[in-house]
């Protein structure tokens, strides 16, 4: 299509340049002198007026010279042409100021007087042979001092000749055709003995009469009109002027000039005069032609072809010139995408075999599967998948942004690397003074004892609010059947695979519930059975923190809280910190969840509970065992890590070594606990719930950013794997996050 | 992870118990040195620490409850958890935190 447009736009152009072209060779068919006259005459229309009208000055004159003026110059016979050039060269040369007037006022005045003298008819000139032409030409040129002259003396000394007695043709008919017909016949004839003229005295020829031409000349009226001329004539005139020279003319290397206008036109005649100097064997003496001058004129014409140019013939011809480049440019462009694409693709490739060799590197240590990264990335569609403010901020899911801003998700930065590795020297370092202990375990959270924890996700829930929130947010099918919950919180474990005190030991997997829990759990519908899980989970990890409304436990322990509510169940399950019951949901998980449904459930837990710079002691532990657990492994649980909040997760923490409290500062201890946060101002709480700083001046560009990576993390997309209620929890806590961003921004009250 | 709180025959939920128990000289785990005793009671004596410590003491106790989830086809152990939970293992059944 864009071909095709092309190609239409280069329509006119090509015309206009087809144009130009065709003025162009029909000047280089012009002799020099006739050019420079062209040159001379239509230059300064050029400048006044553009190329345009340079171009149909130049075309005018060659039409015109083509049809009137080599109507008459053209029909001539080659011998009137022969002497019409000689006589005009013999005055211009004798004369007093020689010079382009006195060679165009010559020929006009012989051809005025040609045309009005008698054609010869008779006797035909064809039946003298080359040599006895071209001697009587010679002759006759010698004797005439017109055209007219040359023209009878021609027709005399054929007569004498051929036919005595022969006489002109007085009557005035055109005898042109005839005389074409002899021109040709003896081009015909010339072609072959040009290379040996003959020599014919010049005693057997008379000179004309002058007063016989005086007379015809008195008697003759102007017989031939230029639309008189046949297109056969004309056919049978160009034939000997294209390739011959008259015997015995003295041209040497070229014909005879037969495209030599004598216009009526002054200026064009002088053109014809150059061009027959040109011809003359002079010409032989000119100089070369300059080639830097002809490239000089050839530039000169293609700059006034260019500025010639309309408006849009300069655009297509601009389009013509600039698409090559273009295309180089895109070209460029597109081989740099393609390095830098292959260079990512590089990158990639080395996070992959960095991903798998720490799998291995686990895999070898523990002899099993430690889960792999190839969890696909379902951000890319994350714009459609938010309503409202996100779906209005949808930079705000920009993914490299995020990654560049935070250091990188794929390449931790300097900082959080150099981190992790003073980590590891800690945990090398406790290793060492731990005996019975396990090497590898300890960690802090920051090195430099600069706080980490800036708030808590669910500050606003916690307390008062958190268990009352949490509840109804996790509430959104409520009324749907359960199985009995208090029937089966009634009933006892039977046994559990804690019973088993010996490490080395390997024992089978539980594959039945050891719990009431896990019996009640298995009681319900299959649909029912995941989110009753996952909620076991997220009360789990909340309650765990102590991030329940203390009547709402004192509630729940006494009287077990509405009788049928299964989320009172699990919320009293947790409170009573059943263990076995802990343990009979992660089973349920590991045995029904699929691999997709683990990761998420993992991601959901951040989302709803770990708030960034602000994973407790305890949401580290309990993720890093369930990533385990669900056979993911900690790589890929780091990894979800950065995705989600931009940087490293910190390692395991040993909260049994004073060395690595020590590396915890009191002020990030504090923001571990949500129920102080709750106390902080509000806006307080609102930089904690987006990750920010929580002392200093908030820019625009550090909330929004803050409200990115949040807003990133409750993407439905990452929970696709999961019910709707889970996507529902993740949508609630992505207004939580609105809601500080705006306030932070002071879009809102 | 070291069990401070069994090892120091404390009920960790029990403030008022720690204290007292860190307050009692004569409570000295046989498997300890001094330098020891005295780094777990400096680190006992936040109550920050302490109610962190508490809270992992919990998951630490779910974790052995579950650990056979690790025996599992499809699970990882990065962290060799089974060496981890030796001083939690509890009796089937019990709640060692309930109030």
């Amino acid at each position: 299509m864009s071909l095709c447009l092309l190609l239409a736009g280069l329509l006119p152009l090509t015309g206009s340049l087809a144009q130009a072209q065709s003025v162009d060779e029909r000047l280089e068919s012009l002799s020099r002198a006739e050019r420079e006259y062209v040159g001379r005459h239509c230059l300064p229309k050029e400048y006044e007026e553009g190329a345009a009208a340079y171009r149909d000055c130049v075309s005018t004159a060659l039409d015109a010279r083509s049809t009137r003026a080599s109507v008459i110059f053209d029909t001539l016979s080659f011998d009137d042409r022969y002497a019409l050039q000689e006589v005009c060269a013999e005055r211009e040369s004798t004369g007093p100021d020689g010079g382009d007037g006195r060679m165009q006022a010559c020929m006009d005045e012989q051809i005025s007087r040609l045309v009005d003298a008698p054609e010869p008819t008779t006797p035909d000139p064809g039946a003298l042979t080359p040599s006895e032409r071209r001697d009587l030409a010679d002759r006759c040129t010698t004797a005439s001092n017109s055209v007219a002259a040359y023209r009878r003396c021609m027709l005399d000394g054929a007569s004498d000749v051929a036919l005595p007695g022969a006489m002109a043709n007085v009557d005035g008919s055109p005898a042109v055709s005839s005389t074409a017909e002899v021109s040709t016949a003896e081009f015909s004839s010339a072609d072959n003995s040009v290379v040996d003229p003959p020599v014919i005295a010049a005693a057997e020829l008379a000179p004309p009469s002058e007063s016989v031409i005086e007379l015809a000349q008195a008697e003759t009226t102007d017989t031939l009109p230029e639309t008189d001329v046949s297109p056969a004539l004309e056919e049978s005139i160009a034939a000997p002027d294209s390739d011959a020279a008259p015997s015995g003319a003295p041209l040497t290397n070229e014909e005879p000039a037969p495209n030599d206008d004598p216009d009526s036109d002054e200026s064009i005649a002088t053109g014809n005069e150059t061009s027959v100097a040109s011809d003359s064997p002079d010409d032989a003496g000119l100089p070369p032609p300059d080639i830097r001058q002809r490239a000089s004129d050839a530039l000169a014409r293609l700059n006034l072809t260019i500025a010639g140019l309309k408006g849009i013939e300069r655009v297509v011809l601009g389009t013509a010139v600039a698409l090559p480049l273009l295309l180089i440019a895109a070209w460029g462009l597109t081989r740099g995408s393609r390095a830098r694409a292959a260079e990512a693709r590089r990158y990639e490739d080395s996070l992959s075999v960095r991903n798998h060799q720490l799998s291995n590197r686990l895999r070898e240590k523990t002899g099993r599967h430690t889960g792999d990264s190839s969890y696909p990335d379902e951000y890319d569609d994350r714009q459609a998948a938010l309503t409202g403010d996100a779906a209005a901020l949808p930079d705000l899911f920009d993914d490299r942004e995020h990654h560049t801003a935070r250091g990188g998700v794929d390449v931790p930065s300097p900082e959080p690397m150099q981190r992790a590795k003073s980590e590891r020297d800690l945990d090398v370092t406790l290793d060492a003074t731990l005996p019975n202990d396990i090497a590898g375990s300890a960690s802090v959270n920051d090195e430099q004892g600069v706080p980490v924890d800036e708030g808590d996700p669910l500050d606003d829930v916690v307390g008062e609010g958190f268990a009352g929130s949490l509840d109804t947010s996790l509430d959104v099918r409520k009324g749907m059947p359960s199985k009995d919950p208090r029937a089966a919180d009634r009933e006892t474990p039977t046994t559990s695979t804690a019973d088993s005190a010996d490490t080395s030991a390997k024992p089978s997997p539980v594959t039945v519930p050891l719990s009431a829990f896990g019996r009640w759990i298995e009681s319900n519908d299959e649909r029912r059975r995941l989110e009753l899980a996952i909620e076991f989970l997220i009360y789990w990890m909340a309650y765990g923190d102590e991030r329940y409304d203390p009547e709402t436990r004192s509630r729940l322990l006494a009287d077990g809280g509405n009788d049928g509510d299964p989320h009172d169940l699990i919320k009293r399950r947790v409170l009573e910190q059943d263990i076995n019951a802990f343990a009979d949901t992660v089973r349920w998980l590991q045995r029904n969840a699929n691999e997709l449904q683990r990761i998420q459930i993992l991601d959901l837990l951040m989302v709803l509970l770990v708030s960034d710079r602000a994973m407790s002691p305890l949401q580290n532990t309990l993720l890093r065992y369930l990533s385990d657990a669900f056979g993911l492994g900690d790589a890929t649980l780091e990894e979800r890590h950065e995705v989600a909040f931009g940087r490293p997760m910190s390692t395991l923490p040993r909260v049994d070594l004073m060395a690595w409290w020590n590396r915890v500062s009191e002020d990030e201890l504090l923001r571990w606990d949500a129920r102080t946060v709750m106390q902080l101002d509000p806006l307080d709480q609102y930089r904690s719930q987006l990750g920010l700083p929580m002392d200093g001046t908030l820019d625009e560009a550090q909330i929004v950013e803050g409200f990115r990576w949040a807003a990133r993390r409750c993407h439905p997309h990452r929970f696709d794997a999961l019910g709707d209620r889970e996507r529902s929890l993740a949508e609630r806590q992505y207004s939580k996050f609105e809601e500080a961003r705006d306030r932070l921004l002071g879009v809102t009250a | 992870m070291r069990n401070l709180f069994a090892r120091f025959g404390i009920d960790g939920s029990d403030i008022s118990h720690l204290e007292r128990a860190l307050a009692d000289s004569a409570v000295q785990p046989a498997d300890m040195t001094p330098a020891e005793v005295e780094e777990v009671q400096t680190l006992l004596s936040g109550v920050e620490r302490r109610k962190h410590l508490s809270r992992l003491h919990l998951q630490y106790q779910a974790i052995a409850a579950s650990i056979d989830t690790l025996d599992g086809a499809d699970a990882c152990d990065s962290h060799r958890w089974r060496k981890r939970i030796v001083e939690f293992e509890v009796e089937s059944g019990e709640r060692p935190h309930s109030p």
